[in-house]
């Protein structure tokens, strides 16, 4: 064979296997490329195979990375191997995310946290602030507004400390003089040295904690609507899980931080810590209101108190479906026609620098 | 492309091969040609035009060197300011500019450039080429064809090791594929891999942590942490790469010169520079440092000549101050050490001691002020390595920073910078049995390695990203 004759001299039985094995290895992930469309695992749409348009262009190229990055075959297991591989660390860092002690897990994102806002950031927010109150105003409704504590301060002893107070303490005292604030601090605190008010493998708050500020909105409330009933925990059947559901769909998985990490369930979970969830026992609402809800992620947890509570009921989701805003133009006109009573901004302290995108 | 992407690994590299090694001997070197070109013009499409004008200028500036001998001089001076000329414009321009600005208080515009990758590399092997044949060290290639070979060739094209034409030329006339060297090739190469996305990227990833926060935000353990791990990435990550180079070489039959020799044994700076980027420091010392005397020159003349060696050395790695503050570093000690005669020493272990210990904290402090985004940085990073930098915050604990891998990676790493391993894999490779176990282990490691690339793909997001 012309290929045999081509190598001269081999005098070793490995030099021969290596370059065949290795090649081997290296043409496999071409095989089959993977045709989904998304990526449960990484909750993105994976990429298209790209449209060439010139040589003199560099997206081709680019998106070709990327999409043999995304569809290559074996790259789970491959991911599988890496994944077993740093099983060995007790916090498991990668670019997104790391473990921190007992179990909490954080997004990188927590780094960003640590810098105050400017006396310019704060300015703009209280300007925005009076502009939400405006729109409050002018269609009758009452507004308020609920920010949830940064997280970071309720998970015990960590490998990192904070530089400075949170931003959303900075941010209670620019708004708390405008609109009706809940910042349940101290409230979040007490509670929780009796039930953990956030998830260890999530950024969101359990619906315990989501009740504790629910508690304090709904005893705000109440100065402005004597009439209203609120629900408390003796009208749920209450369950325990160790799993996390904090989003839309209302569904139970491993935790948004657990996702980042790439750990499995049994990795991710620790059956020795339940949340506490809700299940109401009478749907009925209490109350005749309407009542729109604007915000991010925050608020999923915060309607399971939220929605028996008041018989209208509009929700308004900053970030999803591509949007990453809280513009109020987004919701304006439907807001209008909806013509709530009651207007409630829910947050959380990560998500107070959106504050600046209302106008 | 990088060696280390998912298309170089899966795609390009196994495709180059296997024709490669298909093809006719006679077309071999076109075949490696279109390859490189390919190679370089997936990442830079538009500036691989800047490449093959640069070949030209070099191709045709040697033809006129030697055809007008008699004005070879000018000549050869015509074609190295053509190609400096692409180099100061993409590389140089805005920091001239920044600096003359910032002098004169002037407000002359920066230029919107992005750098073409591998410039410097293949710049200097270009102007070797053409300095060699005007010392008549080399004859004139008249085939353009071979010259875009060697100075394209892509396993060395974007980060070395700069190749002098005299080390290749034989090697493009013509040369044989063993499966010795193909062998030995790969091994060089799967041992590269590993060393960057094993080594250099775990260290790498603990040092950005440290260096990418204020200096107000570590404590002086921490600041440690960051310039050892920065000190062994950076060396992992271009040995690395140079393993990888020479490795490919290795493959398609070329023998490339060393470009790391355990530089991090070195007793003295003057020895680290024999070891460290060998390519680059033996042409500064041929084009450069000689020309301009050498040694041969009374004692202050040598002084300035090294200064100007390191003051270039500094600013060829990058348009910033703080490299040159980093090769001005590093030729002061070259300074003291020939001054002193320390380089030169022998004596008993104290000395020794003494000698790597001084060493290694002179280039450890030199890679902070290397790594640091500026001077002010630098000096910041240093002081608080010698706790002169005043009360931390420190945000994150040292506890952090280290997890297990890491500390392993760590250990490795030191373990691994010395020859040690070096001398086990010589003695494996002497026995079959051994030599079986040793490819085993680089197979499973040439597993572990992409299965760090592929981790490298992973992008999850918490909300969905459309």
């Amino acid at each position: 064979m012309s290929i045999l004759n081509k190598f001269s001299g081999s005098s070793k039985f490995c030099n021969i296997i290596l370059p065949i094995l290795v090649l081997i290895i290296l043409s496999l992930p071409l095989v089959k490329i993977n045709q989904a469309e998304i990526s449960e695992i990484e909750n993105r749409k994976l990429t298209k195979f790209p449209e060439f348009n010139s040589i003199f262009e560099s997206a081709f190229n680019k998106q070709f990375d990327a999409w043999l990055s995304d569809r290559f075959f074996l790259r789970d297991d491959y991911l599988a191997l890496q994944r077993q591989i740093l099983l060995i660390n007790r916090r498991f860092i990668n670019k997104k995310a790391f473990v921190g002690y007992d179990g909490w897990q954080f997004s990188n994102i927590t780094k960003s946290d640590q810098t105050p806002y400017s006396a310019a950031k704060l300015k703009k927010i209280k300007n925005n602030i009076n502009y939400f109150k405006d729109f409050c105003d002018s269609i009758g409704a009452k507004c308020y507004m609920v920010i949830a504590p940064r997280r970071e301060d309720f998970v015990g002893n960590q490998p990192f400390t904070m530089l400075t107070k949170d931003k959303a303490g900075q941010v209670y005292n620019v708004t708390k003089n405008i609109i009706p604030t809940i910042y349940p601090y101290k409230e979040f605190q007490d509670a929780n040295k009796k039930e953990l008010v956030f998830f260890k493998p999530d950024h969101h708050w359990t619906e315990y904690g989501a009740l504790v500020a629910y508690r304090e909105l709904m005893a705000r409330i109440k100065v402005d609507f004597p009439e209203i009933i609120s629900v408390n925990e003796g009208d749920y059947e209450i369950y325990q899980s160790p799993k996390v559901m904090a989003e839309a769909d209302r569904k139970f998985n491993n935790g948004a931080t657990c996702k980042l990490l790439n750990l499995t369930e049994k990795e991710c979970l620790d059956e020795n810590v339940q949340y506490k969830y809700y299940k109401i026992k009478d749907k009925t609402p209490r109350n005749d209101l309407k009542v729109a809800m604007i915000g991010n992620s925050f608020i999923e947890n915060f309607a399971t108190f939220w929605w028996p509570t008041f018989a209208q009921h509009k929700k308004f989701r900053a970030n999803e479906r591509g949007y990453d805003n809280l513009k109020l133009t987004r919701w304006k006109s439907e807001i209008e026609e909806f013509h709530p009573s009651i207007i409630i901004l829910v947050l959380n302290s990560f998500y107070t620098f959106k504050l600046d995108s209302i106008r | 492309m990088l060696f280390s992407s998912v298309t170089f690994l899966f795609c390009f590299l196994p495709l180059v091969c296997l024709v490669y090694f298909l093809c006719p001997a006679k077309a071999r070197n076109w075949w490696l040609l279109l390859a490189s070109i390919f190679f370089y013009a997936w990442g830079e499409p538009i500036y691989v035009l800047i490449m093959l004008a640069t070949i030209l200028i070099n191709y045709l500036g040697a033809l006129a060197i030697e055809r007008w001998r008699d004005r070879g001089k000018l000549l050869l001076a015509l074609a190295i300011v053509a190609d400096l000329s692409f180099l100061f414009y993409f590389k140089y321009f805005n920091f001239v500019v920044e600096n003359i600005n910032a002098l004169f208080t002037a407000k002359i515009d920066f230029i919107k450039v992005v750098m073409p990758i591998g410039i410097s590399f293949y710049t200097f092997q270009a102007m070797s080429y053409l300095i060699d044949v005007y010392r008549r060290d080399i004859g004139v290639q008249k085939n353009l064809g071979k010259l875009a070979l060697y100075i394209t060739l892509f396993p060395q094209l974007v980060a070395g090791p700069i190749v002098k034409y005299r080390d290749v030329a034989a090697q493009i006339e013509e040369r044989a594929v063993e499966i010795d060297a193909v062998a030995e090739g790969l091994r060089r190469f799967i041992i590269g891999l590993s060393k960057k996305m094993l080594l250099a990227n775990t260290l790498g990833a603990v040092a950005d942590k440290i260096f990418n926060q204020p200096v107000v935000n570590f404590d002086t353990p921490t600041a440690w942490l960051g310039a050892v791990c920065y000190s062994l990435q950076l060396y992992y990550d271009f040995s690395g790469y140079s393993d990888m180079a020479i490795g490919l070489g290795r493959v398609f039959g070329f023998k490339f010169p060393e470009n790391f020799n355990y530089p991090y044994i070195s007793k003295s700076i003057t020895e680290f520079w024999r070891r460290w980027h060998i390519s680059l420091s033996t042409w500064f010392k041929e084009y450069l440092y000689i020309p301009l005397g050498g040694n041969r020159v009374g004692k202050i003349r040598n002084v300035f000549n090294i200064a100007v060696v390191f003051f270039v050395t500094g600013l060829w790695h990058g348009a910033a101050w703080n490299f040159v503050v980093w090769g001005l570093w590093h030729g002061l000690f070259n300074i003291i050490e020939k001054i002193t005669g320390l380089a030169k020493k022998e004596g008993g272990i104290l000395l020794k001691i003494f000698q790597h210990s001084y060493t290694i904290l002179a280039f450890v402090l030199g890679w902070v002020m290397f790594r640091a985004d500026n001077v002010k940085y630098g000096f910041e990073f240093i002081r608080r390595m010698f706790g002169l930098f005043g009360e931390s915050h420190a945000t994150f604990q040292f506890d952090y920073y280290l997890d297990r891998f890491e500390i392993i990676m760590l250990v490795l790493a030191v373990i691994f910078s010395v020859p040690l391993c070096k001398n086990l894999l010589a003695f494996a490779a002497r026995r079959p049995w051994t030599q079986i176990l040793l490819d085993s282990g680089l197979i499973a490691l040439l597993v572990v390695a992409i299965s760090f690339v592929a981790a490298s793909t992973y992008n999850p997001f918490i909300y969905f990203r459309f």
